[in-house]
């Protein structure tokens, strides 16, 4: 079954690389959910992480030619989201520095995570315990977007975007000791992180 | 393994990077330690938390978007490099949206040049037409247009002038 899925992608893929734009659409169907929650999860915006999407999909159209072998498309599309993002956070920090304000900035990815909070709720939780879930993601969702943007990387593709140490060693190009390195020290910031706004909340 | 090993072995092990030797004997330490048990628990919610992280849907209109931009492309295949050049210097200078601080910056910069500029040639203008150094350029000036010898003429004015006020 999933070297049938293999097939109909490679297809796909090829049809796309000769102007399908049909075909393509079905690749995008299949990728924009992964490519979006990692965008967003990166810059922390869902702004941000919807023209990020647009433009990694552009770019892989225009690169399908130069992909040499089909069946690694899962691995080469994350590794241009990856550059991508990464460029784009860096122009964010640059024009952040030059003009704007830090804390309007915070304040702003902080009613983002807010507001895409509120889309976890399910109603039939129990509103105490629906209240404190709560408050834990917001302040995960905070550590994560506080940590090292290295390890934050790591750490969503790893777990939030569930890809395999031996694969996102293609993805990133790093040895898989470095990966592991990345995701201990990223998990140890997060813990840090975590108990000193736990702590914070708690003394309020 | 005493706790001070186990405490740093927790988060490799969480991320797979112990080898078997070493994943056993922490596993027997932590079976046995409550404190370095609780920390490892502490570590792998961590993990479980951001692995509970949802993804979220996505918004709607990105297709459109990029089919768009997809079309325009296949109907102007060949750019040149020129003009490719030129819309990657767009985006760098994208970057540097003049914000009204900045405009506001450079104008105040401005003024302050102008003046500064301005108080310098008076300053200097004055000083040369005051003291007997500008004197002494002036008449130089204006003599050696015509004569080889304004040079000794006008010092010869000078020492005259000084001898006058004695």
């Amino acid at each position: 079954m999933a070297e049938q899925d293999g097939n109909v992608e490679v297809d796909l893929i090829r049809k796309a690389s000769s102007g399908d734009i049909g075909a393509f659409e079905q690749i995008f169907l299949k990728y924009k959910k992964r490519i979006y929650n990692y965008c967003l999860r990166m810059a922390g915006n869902h702004e941000t992480a919807k023209e990020a999407t647009q433009d990694i999909f552009i770019r892989v159209f225009k690169g399908l030619k130069s992909l040499r072998d089909e069946k690694l498309f899962g691995i080469w599309i994350m590794r241009i989201a990856s550059n991508h993002i990464k460029d784009v956070i860096s122009k964010k920090k640059h024009e952040l520095k030059l003009f704007i304000d830090k804390r309007e900035y915070t304040n702003n990815s902080m009613e983002d995570y807010n507001s895409s909070l509120e889309n976890h709720i399910s109603p039939d939780d129990n509103p105490e315990e629906k209240l404190i879930v709560n408050e834990n993601k917001r302040i995960l969702l905070t550590c994560l977007s506080e940590i090292n943007q290295n390890y934050r990387e790591i750490l969503i593709l790893h777990y939030i975007e569930e890809i395999k140490i031996e694969d996102l060693s293609e993805i990133t190009g790093l040895p898989e000791g470095t990966i592991k390195s990345r995701l201990s020290r990223g998990r140890a910031q997060m813990a840090e992180k975590f108990k000193y706004y736990q702590n914070k909340e708690g003394n309020q | 393994m005493n706790c001070r090993r186990a405490l740093k072995k927790i988060n490799p092990y969480l991320s797979d990077a112990l080898n078997a030797e070493e994943t056993r004997k922490l596993q027997s330490h932590l079976s046995s330690c409550r404190r370095c048990n609780g920390e490892f628990e502490y570590l792998k919610n961590i993990n479980n938390m951001i692995s509970n992280i949802d993804l979220e849907e996505e918004p709607e209109g990105m297709w459109d978007a990029i089919r768009n931009e997809i079309m325009i492309e296949q109907k102007h295949p060949k750019r040149s490099s020129l003009s490719d050049a030129l819309a990657n210097l767009n985006i760098y200078f994208a970057s540097f949206t003049f914000s009204k601080h900045v405009a506001a910056a450079f104008g105040v910069l401005a003024f302050i040049l102008l003046l500064a500029g301005g108080f310098l040639y008076w300053n200097q203008t004055r000083s040369l037409s005051t003291s007997d150094g500008g004197e002494y350029m002036e008449e130089y000036m204006a003599a050696s247009m015509n004569d080889p010898l304004s040079d000794r003429i006008a010092l010869n004015f000078i020492i005259a002038k000084a001898e006058e006020q004695k």
